[in-house]
């Protein structure tokens, strides 16, 4: 398994083998960054977790500095997975160039995979998205602003990523796609054992996508909690309290 | 048909609101035919020139050193504008130099190549590339550089190597800005050949044949090298449009298909 690990120091990004270590796959011991106040979390394999808070308390940052697109300013950072990121700006992301199909099958590139291969994770990435396979030939442009976050997420499940961030990416989907993300992804990253960090602002997307949530706080509050049985009525009373003080 | 004929009447409406102005001022006698020639006579001089080989090898040469002057010139602004558009601490470093060279007038130059390269159309090339490679550049750096950076970050996380980042990201993020390079720098380019044919050192080509039309005073024969002048340069700037078009279809309107893989 890949290891890249960041540190404050700048040191920089490092590679090798890790097969005797611990199954976390990701390690945040007292990282901070601009707009991040320190932190410190781990995930196991497989894990799936909700960041939630008000704007401003460094959750994006917090995605950047997983994908390795940021640097922490101080702390250590260990991520032992390859990242896929679904963005908020989810339009931009995408290449204007390509039809649907072929930026789905760009992360692919270098894989050389089989046809019969390819197809069958387009298939499952589509599914998992919500995404119509008739939309497939279209221009990304030409799609609607959910059809184009279905595309983005869509295309972060092409690899598969061992470490699947997304930041709000259900934020501009209909309520029938919406409903069909959420049940199609959590069996999805289970499948395929995909850690997933997810922030949203939205409540439900977080109980349905996540088995627990991390709540960040404006002066540096954290909050863990387990979703589950219970967990919304839970998550709403933090969440609210979180954001009174 | 209906649409057709609408598109026809809307692109010769202001040619024929122009020509109108013309026979107006023609036939009013101001200011005066040495300005303004009849449009009958420039007519009959167009007839009788675009039959003879004379008008067209004046015309091939002005196009032959466009089309060299601005390929070579679009060479070293891609490759430069490439370069400085992939790089925030090149293009800081060479903005106050690129802004320095492109305040000089090109035509400045001409001398100076004259003096350095002969008398011949060696200077005329390297004063059009002066002229025509720093429009190329900003156009290609500036398309690079304003491209959003979620695509280079999602490019970046699927993991491609540098070549397949350049295949698959950089070329098309610099393609729309190349074209549109390429299509200012032949209006510019059109403008130095002719000034340069003007004044010395050409053989051939619609800038001599406008300075000799002017030393035996005749006004239509200066009309008809103005109108082919404008002609060669929105035939340019239309087959470029055209290749545009073609090779960056996703420019187009949305609602158009992309090619089929």
């Amino acid at each position: 398994m890949a290891v890249a690990a960041l540190t404050a120091s700048g040191a920089g990004l490092t590679a090798g083998a890790a097969s005797s270590l611990p199954a976390a796959v990701v390690t945040l011991d007292g990282v901070a960054a601009p707009g991040l106040a320190p932190l410190s979390l781990r995930l196991t394999g497989g894990e799936r977790v909700a960041i939630l808070g008000p704007n401003g308390t460094g959750k994006t940052t917090l995605l950047r500095l997983l994908a390795g697109l940021a640097r922490p300013s101080q702390g250590r950072l260990e991520v032992r997975a390859p990242p896929a990121l679904v963005p908020q700006a989810f339009a931009a992301s995408l290449l204007p160039w390509r039809s649907v199909r072929d930026n789905l099958l760009l992360p692919l590139q270098r894989a050389r995979l089989p046809a019969a291969e390819l197809e069958q994770r387009l298939g499952r990435a589509l599914d998992a998205a919500a995404l119509p396979s008739a939309l497939l030939s279209r221009w990304p442009q030409a799609l609607s602003g959910g059809e184009q976050q279905r595309v983005a997420l869509a295309r972060a499940l092409m690899q598969p990523p061992g470490l699947l961030l997304l930041d709000e990416p259900m934020s501009a989907l209909d309520i029938a796609a919406r409903l069909a993300v959420r049940r199609a992804l959590p069996a999805l990253a289970d499948q395929l054992g995909l850690t997933l960090v997810l922030v949203s602002h939205d409540v439900d997307d977080a109980c349905a996508l996540a088995s627990r949530a991390l709540l960040l706080g404006r002066v540096g509050q954290r909050l863990e909690l387990a979703l589950g049985d219970g967990g919304r009525p839970r998550l709403l009373r933090a969440l609210g309290e979180l954001c009174a003080g | 048909m209906r649409g057709l004929a609408r598109r026809l009447a809307l692109a010769l409406a202001a040619p024929l609101v122009l020509l109108g102005l013309w026979l107006a001022l023609a036939l009013l006698g101001w200011p005066g035919p040495r300005l303004v020639p009849a449009p009958a006579l420039v007519a009959s001089l167009a007839a009788h020139e675009l039959t003879h080989a004379a008008l067209w090898r004046d015309v091939g040469a002005t196009l032959a050193r466009v089309v060299i002057g601005v390929g070579v010139a679009s060479a070293l602004g891609a490759g430069l504008g490439f370069a400085l558009g992939r790089s925030r601490r090149w293009r800081a470093a060479s903005e106050p130099s690129i802004d320095f060279l492109r305040s000089i007038p090109p035509i400045l130059t001409f001398p100076l190549f004259l003096l350095g390269l002969g008398y011949g159309e060696r200077a005329r090339l390297a004063t059009v590339v002066f002229g025509c490679a720093g429009i190329v550049l900003l156009h290609v750096a500036a398309g690079l550089a304003a491209a959003p950076r979620e695509r280079a970050e999602a490019v970046r996380l699927m993991g491609l190597g540098r070549l397949a980042t350049a295949r698959h990201l950089e070329l098309p993020e610099a393609l729309p800005g190349l074209i549109l390079g390429v299509r200012v720098a032949l209006a510019t380019g059109l403008v130095i050949v002719i000034v340069t044919e003007l004044l010395i050192g050409a053989p051939h080509g619609l800038g001599v044949r406008a300075r000799e039309a002017q030393i035996a005073y005749q006004p239509a024969q200066l009309w008809l090298v103005i109108a082919l002048s404008g002609a060669l340069g929105a035939l340019l700037s239309g087959l470029l449009a055209r290749l545009g078009r073609r090779l960056t279809p996703w420019c187009a309107a949305p609602s158009s298909a992309p090619p089929s893989t």
